[in-house]
């Protein structure tokens, strides 16, 4: 298994190359929302890289709910040691949300 | 509004204020008009096309040029050619318009023809991943629908007036910007972004169209294969490029100072209703499409200093567009060129190209020779240049784009007065 340090590596290549910008423009506190205005279908083929590069299923939540580069790496670095386990800090997969309060007396 | 402002149609008068392109005859205006002039031909043998299998091996491609001031490296990876091309013909358009700053961008809209669009792309996707369809990359859909390049031009710019592509085969250029002049015209929009694009040097669209023996297959002499209204020509010569124009309401280019090409005076459009693929033989319905772009412009057809042929070097569209022009004119035609003899048939963008030439052509009175004409069976129809340019009076140009599925657009471009 990779260590933090090779997957982080990895991790800024994939990013770099999509994002036409150098792996050391990019560090663990990189905001790619905020500081590339990443959309969507970027974050989709940064995954859809990863997934080819490390043969690792990612959960697409796991790239979306990553506050920054590090915390992506941190993710993605937990789901490789454990697979079955929802990645802490990430939406449990499947989760349903309810848009609209519950209503009185049920659970 | 002031009566030399109005348009003979009620409607505003529509200058061109500023042109980009990238095209194999060069890569700015006057790269583009100096090869026209000369009759110097851009096609060139292509061996990927032999080691394909093609039996065409030559094509006009644009000349190499440096897109980093164009496109970031982010954008660049997200595109295809079409859209690289029109980004940066766009680009230079609007550098040369130098419109105000304060120029509202939800009354500026993009206006693009093409007749390929997205084609190539989804050629390269469909024969990298039809057997693994999950790994098809992300942008693919983005990348390939056929509005690509028109809605990264708007995107880019944040242009939020209409934006739409056009569709009419080898006739998009000229459509489009019929239709973009028609939107400054009757007042939907103060801007537009509009002319055309493609770019499909690829096995199947050149297998496609060479099935049809549409394409020119001289290989062996490619600067002499593209010969429009030539006794010995044999087919087109596929070209790429991109071309825009941008367009304004007369009176504001002239408030503003603008540096004004010309004038998009008049357009029509019409179809054949004939056959999907070749002209209609006796030109009728074309020739009353030329009739009707400069009726449109409030002229007569004495007042046409040349006509831009759409001539693509093959021998029954040559042919019917001579007939055409001989039905319009009978006796006294004015003098014709045709560019493709230089650029290849940009498909997409040749109406464009064509229409941008024409503005600097009608301006400074010079009517390009036919590159490689030596004799026609269509002489006796229609006065061809051929040899050298031909000095005349500056004047509106008729310009003719038309396309398979029997398109015509016309327009009539007038020199700045």
């Amino acid at each position: 298994m990779l260590t933090r340090e090779e997957l982080a590596a990895t991790v800024r290549t994939v990013v770099s190359d999509v994002l036409g910008t150098e792996p050391d423009d990019l560090h663990d506190r990189t905001s790619l929302a905020d500081e590339y205005g990443i959309d969507s279908l970027e974050l989709m083929e940064i995954g859809a890289r990863l997934e080819r590069t490390l043969r690792l299923r990612i959960d697409p939540d796991d790239l979306l709910s990553a506050r920054d580069v590090g915390h992506a790496v941190d993710l993605l670095h937990a789901r490789a040691a454990d697979p079955a386990t929802a990645a802490p800090g990430s939406r449990t997969a499947h989760a349903v949300i309810a848009l609209v309060p519950a209503p009185e007396g049920s659970a | 509004m002031n009566a030399r402002d109005r348009h003979p149609s009620g409607g505003h008068r529509v200058a061109v204020t500023g042109i980009g392109l990238k095209t194999p005859a060069g890569n700015t205006l006057d790269e583009a008009y100096a090869a026209v002039l000369s009759g110097k031909p851009a096609a060139t043998r292509l061996d990927r096309l032999a080691e394909a299998g093609l039996p065409v091996h030559i094509a006009c491609l644009v000349p190499e040029f440096d897109t980093e001031p164009y496109l970031s490296r982010r954008e660049a990876r997200q595109i295809d050619r079409p859209a690289r091309l029109l980004l940066c013909a766009a680009a230079d358009a609007l550098a040369d318009a130098a419109l105000p700053a304060e120029q509202p961008r939800e009354r500026i809209g993009v206006q693009i023809g093409t007749g390929i669009g997205g084609l190539t792309s989804m050629e390269e996707a469909t024969a990298g991943y039809v057997h693994r369809p999950r790994d098809l990359p992300v942008h693919t859909v983005p990348r390939t629908m056929a509005n690509s390049p028109a809605c990264r031009v708007a995107l880019r710019h944040g242009f939020q007036g209409v934006c739409t592509t056009y569709s009419s085969a080898c006739a998009s250029g000229g459509t489009a910007l019929a239709e973009a002049a028609r939107r400054i015209r009757y007042g939907e929009l103060d801007v537009a972004v509009a002319g055309g694009v493609d770019a499909a040097v690829s096995t199947v669209v050149l297998g496609s169209f060479a099935r049809m023996r549409a394409l020119s297959l001289r290989n062996d002499e490619p600067a002499l294969a593209s010969r429009p209204f030539d006794a010995d020509r044999d087919g087109f010569v596929m070209g790429e490029g991109a071309v825009v124009l941008i367009l304004e309401r007369w009176e504001a280019a002239r408030a503003r100072g603008a540096r004004i090409h010309g004038e998009i005076a008049g357009y029509a459009e019409n179809c054949d209703a004939f056959h999907i693929a070749a002209p209609h033989e006796d030109g009728e319905v074309a020739a009353r499409c030329m009739r009707a772009a400069v009726a449109d412009a409030g002229l007569t057809l004495a007042d046409i200093g040349h006509i831009s042929a759409h001539g693509t070097s093959t021998v029954p569209g040559d042919r019917a567009e001579a007939r055409a022009v001989a039905r319009c004119y009978g006796v006294e035609p004015p003098p014709v060129t045709a560019i493709k003899g230089v650029t290849g048939h940009l498909i997409g963008a040749a109406g464009a190209l064509a229409a941008a030439l024409a503005l600097r052509c009608a301006t400074d009175g010079l009517v390009p020779p036919v590159a490689n004409l030596c004799r026609s069976p269509e002489a006796d129809l229609v006065d061809l240049v051929h040899g050298a340019p031909r000095a005349v009076a500056p004047a509106p140009v008729l310009s003719n784009a038309f396309g398979f599925g029997g398109q015509n657009a016309c327009l009539v471009l007038a020199p700045p007065s």
